[in-house]
């Protein structure tokens, strides 16, 4: 155990433990952090899991270091290239993939995320976001996905989102996806920089399941913008241990990205 | 007879856009844009222009800051870590300048590939129980005829212009990228005329023999305009990664408190230049050197 970690490497490490060998993995633009995870996850217990990097499907084991090139849409990921596909196959084929990261600048109590914007009067937007990228789509097919937020506050954790991009539980219900003809298995967990919350069986609505090391669960609650529900016994996350910090640093991200 | 070279100028390729037109862009957020054509674009003033892209960058902020757009059917503007949402798109959005037709990555795929097919629209699911169709009431809500569920009508979208930009193409439209194709097959298809500005111009006979390194074929390609780093500030798979210093530049004067950080940014890089030599003048031989990709 090491006490020596920025919250991005415990996130990255979170992460990484969430996958299973043999999956397909679609990390998206300006994911950092899940990137990260998912690459330490493939070199550390996962040799056979499918990981486009771009648009191209890689082989990174050979690879003494990566990097975590700054933006998404670089060419240097295919050096670890061993194919490549398009940007119509990885929407029309979302069905296939397993596990994907959804951002936004809103999440609410079922799970729903907003990348359109925040209200303000007459119809206008007070904040315009970037706009819903492909998560609409992948979020309806993939098998799971994970909410990543990289702030914790009542203002982006909101009771109902003022728009909603990508579908997570939309109202509240197990049966909720199925009743909008979603086949996909919706979000898993919400991963934000205070700890984990999954959703309650029968309501769906978000519950705080596990916290950082130094994170008081009442801190979280009282960051959340709608009444956040409680498991019965909230996990502390294991910090990284040497072998998931020594990939990390030492072939997924040498530049130290993730420890700025 | 001779056959035809369809290689063409700049200017002459630009100059099919007129006021009003729907011009769809090529490339990926920050890969492959087809940056000669926009600038040239600004420079002629054109108006009111629809932009359809895929995730966009930077370029949307130009032409939205030089004034050529009236609505834009675009997922996403930005340029990740740098800059999460394209300030300018922010601004103009916020201020009810631009109209927005609400869609994501598989809505415009959707769009277009009824353009492609010729019908009125494509069913697609990604949106259903989002605020899209709220947003974009062009977007209609039904229940597919075959099993009841509820999936969005998708009308076609029939670029007047699509530009891209590629590695490659001879001088008879036979277009090769390096590497990945974004969305640009299915864009070439989708509009009525496609002009793909290139790296290099190759021999003919580099495709004879090899078919298979053709990305798209030339019965989808309308115009080639050679474009030498014509992806700049962008990358182009092949041949150079993005200028990320050009792009905090761009950023650094936007941001500033001079409200004419825009304005200043497109007279020294777009509307004080006469062409994409001049273009390439003014960021330097050794600046260009220097974005290799490996």
């Amino acid at each position: 155990m090491s006490s020596d970690y920025t919250i991005d490497e415990l996130m990255a490490t979170f992460i990484s433990r969430q996958m299973h060998d043999d999956e397909l993995v679609i990390v998206g633009a300006n994911q950092p952090i899940p990137r990260a995870g998912v690459m330490q996850a493939y070199l550390l217990r996962c040799p056979n899991l499918k990981v486009p990097m771009y648009f191209y499907m890689t082989d990174m084991a050979r690879e003494k270091q990566l990097q975590l090139y700054p933006l998404f849409a670089d060419g240097r990921y295919r050096r670890w290239a061993e194919g490549y596909f398009t940007f119509e196959m990885q929407l029309e084929s979302a069905r296939k993939a397993d596990v994907c990261f959804i951002g936004g600048i809103q999440v609410d109590q079922y799970g729903n995320t907003n990348l359109i914007g925040i209200k303000g009067k007459e119809g206008n937007f007070k904040l315009r976001g970037p706009g819903s990228a492909g998560t609409p789509t992948t979020s309806s097919y993939i098998k799971r996905y994970y909410i990543l937020m990289g702030s914790h506050n009542p203002r982006v954790f909101v009771k109902r989102c003022d728009y909603v991009s990508a579908v997570g539980w939309h109202n509240g219900g197990a049966d909720a996806r199925r009743a909008l003809g979603l086949p996909g298995g919706g979000p898993k967990y919400v991963i934000s920089p205070f700890g984990i919350m999954d959703f309650e069986e029968e309501t769906k609505k978000m519950r705080l399941k596990a916290v950082y090391p130094g994170v008081d669960p009442d801190q979280v609650v009282r960051n959340t913008g709608f009444e956040l529900i409680m498991h019965e016994q909230v996990e502390v996350v294991s910090p990284p241990n040497e072998d998931e910090l020594r990939v990390l640093r030492g072939r997924v991200d040498p530049q130290g990205i993730l420890r700025k | 007879m001779e056959r035809k070279s369809v290689v063409t100028t700049v200017q002459e390729a630009a100059a099919k856009i007129e006021n009003g037109m729907t011009v769809a862009i090529g490339g990926f957020i920050s890969s492959n844009i087809p940056m000669v054509l926009i600038r040239e674009m600004i420079r002629n003033k054109t108006k009111n222009l629809t932009i359809v892209a895929i995730p966009a960058g930077l370029e949307i902020d130009l032409l939205l800051a030089a004034g050529c757009v009236g609505k834009l059917i675009v997922p996403y503007v930005g340029a990740e870590a740098i800059a999460p949402i394209s300030p300018i798109f922010r601004q103009t959005v916020e201020k009810g300048q631009v109209e927005v037709m609400e869609v994501d990555s598989g809505i415009v795929l959707a769009g277009l590939k009824a353009g492609v097919a010729g019908l009125p629209f494509m069913p697609w699911r990604g949106g259903v129980g989002t605020s899209l169709p709220e947003l974009n009431p062009t977007l209609k809500v039904f229940n597919d005829p075959i099993n009841g569920e509820p999936l969005l009508a998708v009308p076609a979208i029939v670029p007047d212009v699509a530009f891209l930009h590629a590695a490659y193409a001879d001088k008879y439209g036979n277009v090769a990228h390096y590497g990945t194709t974004f969305m640009d097959k299915t864009m070439a298809g989708a509009a009525e005329t496609t002009v793909v500005q290139v790296e290099q111009i190759i021999p003919h006979e580099f495709v004879m023999g090899k078919p298979n390194s053709v990305t798209i074929p030339n019965f989808y390609v309308d115009r080639i305009v050679k474009a030498p780093y014509g992806s700049h500030p962008y990358a182009s798979e092949g041949f150079y990664s993005a200028d990320i210093e050009h792009l905090q530049e761009y950023l650094h004067a936007v941001k500033s408190d001079d409200p004419d950080g825009v304005e200043n940014y497109l007279n020294k890089y777009v509307t004080n230049l006469s062409d994409h030599e001049d273009y390439l003048e003014t960021i330097g031989i050794r600046k260009l050197l220097s974005l290799a990709e490996f």
